[in-house]
């Protein structure tokens, strides 16, 4: 016949209780099946052996003159690290970073001047994957300022004049 | 350490002294090898050194240095498990953990079988090397350090219930690896 087995749960109240980290009720609960139930007493009977095999194991003490070698390699260390300093060298890469795109973003609308908006017939230079495509945003007002012309602008019949431009366009004297 | 942190250089050779042998025998616990140990536990101080200035005086000095202490050796732990072949009486804990667990020999005599004193201290560091690092901290922190659940969690970064639960395992599986060498009164 197997002996009945405390639960998961029972073991820890059992372990915290050996350690008197109970209070109060729970504490009371554990003590009053300690007293009455078989098997906590023989659960508390093995817990306490290996608490008590525990003692057996004592450790070396440290060799002789270990605490004046640690001071003497303590002396041959640069002074402490500041927090300060720390600090500083985590934030300074990414904040040169940011720094470096905010300019970005200031100056570069101001590094260009803005073209005028192209008519329907330089519409088809636009092509993206183009040498001379403009930025994405130039696209989308492109294509807006065009709208008429886009509606009624049929790629498919159109196509093998959009790849003869194309190709001039990629050929050395493409422009 | 406040002495230490105010610039007091003498202070932090003073606190060398002072905790040499508790951190030496800490070490010893955790990581089972005397080999390192010197060496870890000068790597301690060295560390205590060089954070001095992170030190936060609303924390005890002994949790924040049984913390570096901690960290070290789990890094060590860690790095010898990765190099180390996995016992084929290794089996997976609930939580995911695995620990070594001894096969009970009904047979046997029970405790302390025949083992004389050096040979007991030989089977219970092993039973302790084969614990899950936490549990392993947990208990000696505990056991031989006198640690409250609370001091633990601290030193752990984990919860008091969580504490309970790694104490609770550690226990049970030193029973199971024990069982055949100690005996109940």
């Amino acid at each position: 016949m197997t002996e009945p087995q405390l639960t998961q749960h029972e073991l820890e109240d059992l372990s915290a209780w050996m350690d008197r980290e109970l209070t109060g009720e729970s504490a009371d609960r554990v003590a009053h099946k300690v007293r009455t139930d078989p098997a906590w007493q023989r659960e508390l009977r093995r817990l306490e052996s290996v608490d008590r095999a525990l003692d057996h194991w004592t450790v070396p003490s440290a060799p002789d003159g270990l605490a004046e070698r640690i001071v003497q390699a303590s002396r041959r260390q640069r002074g402490p690290a500041s927090p300060v300093l720390s600090w500083v060298r985590w934030v300074v890469p990414p904040a040169a970073a940011a720094a470096v795109l905010l300019v970005g973003m200031l100056v570069g609308p101001f590094a260009a001047p803005p073209k005028p908006s192209p008519g329907p017939s330089q519409v088809s230079s636009a092509r993206p994957g183009s040498p001379s495509q403009p930025p994405p945003a130039a696209v989308d007002k492109l294509v807006a300022e065009n709208l008429d012309f886009f509606e009624q602008y049929d790629v498919v019949s159109n196509l093998d004049l959009l790849e003869a431009i194309g190709r001039q366009e990629r050929s050395p004297q493409g422009s | 350490m406040l002495r230490f942190q105010d610039g007091d250089r003498e202070a932090f050779e003073e606190l060398i002294r002072r905790n040499t042998h508790k951190v030496h025998a800490l070490v010893y616990r955790f990581l089972g090898d005397p080999q390192q140990v010197e060496d870890l536990t000068q790597e301690v101080f060295l560390r205590v050194y060089r954070t001095v200035r992170s030190y936060k005086p609303r924390a005890k000095f002994s949790t924040w240095l049984y913390r570096i202490v901690a960290n070290l050796c789990f890094n060590v732990l860690r790095s010898r498990k990765k190099g180390r072949p996995v016992s084929l009486e290794t089996i997976a804990g609930e939580d995911g953990e695995s620990y070594h667990r001894e096969v009970e020999d009904e047979h046997s005599d029970g405790p302390g079988a025949g083992l004389d004193e050096q040979e007991l201290q030989q089977v219970i560091a092993e039973a302790i090397e084969q614990l899950p690092e936490n549990q392993r901290i947990a208990i000696v922190l505990n056991k031989f350090e006198n640690k409250s659940y609370e001091e633990i969690s601290e030193v752990l970064r984990c919860s008091t219930m969580a504490v309970k639960s790694l104490l609770s395992r550690a226990r049970g599986n030193l029973r199971d690896a024990l069982g055949r060498y100690i005996r109940p009164d």
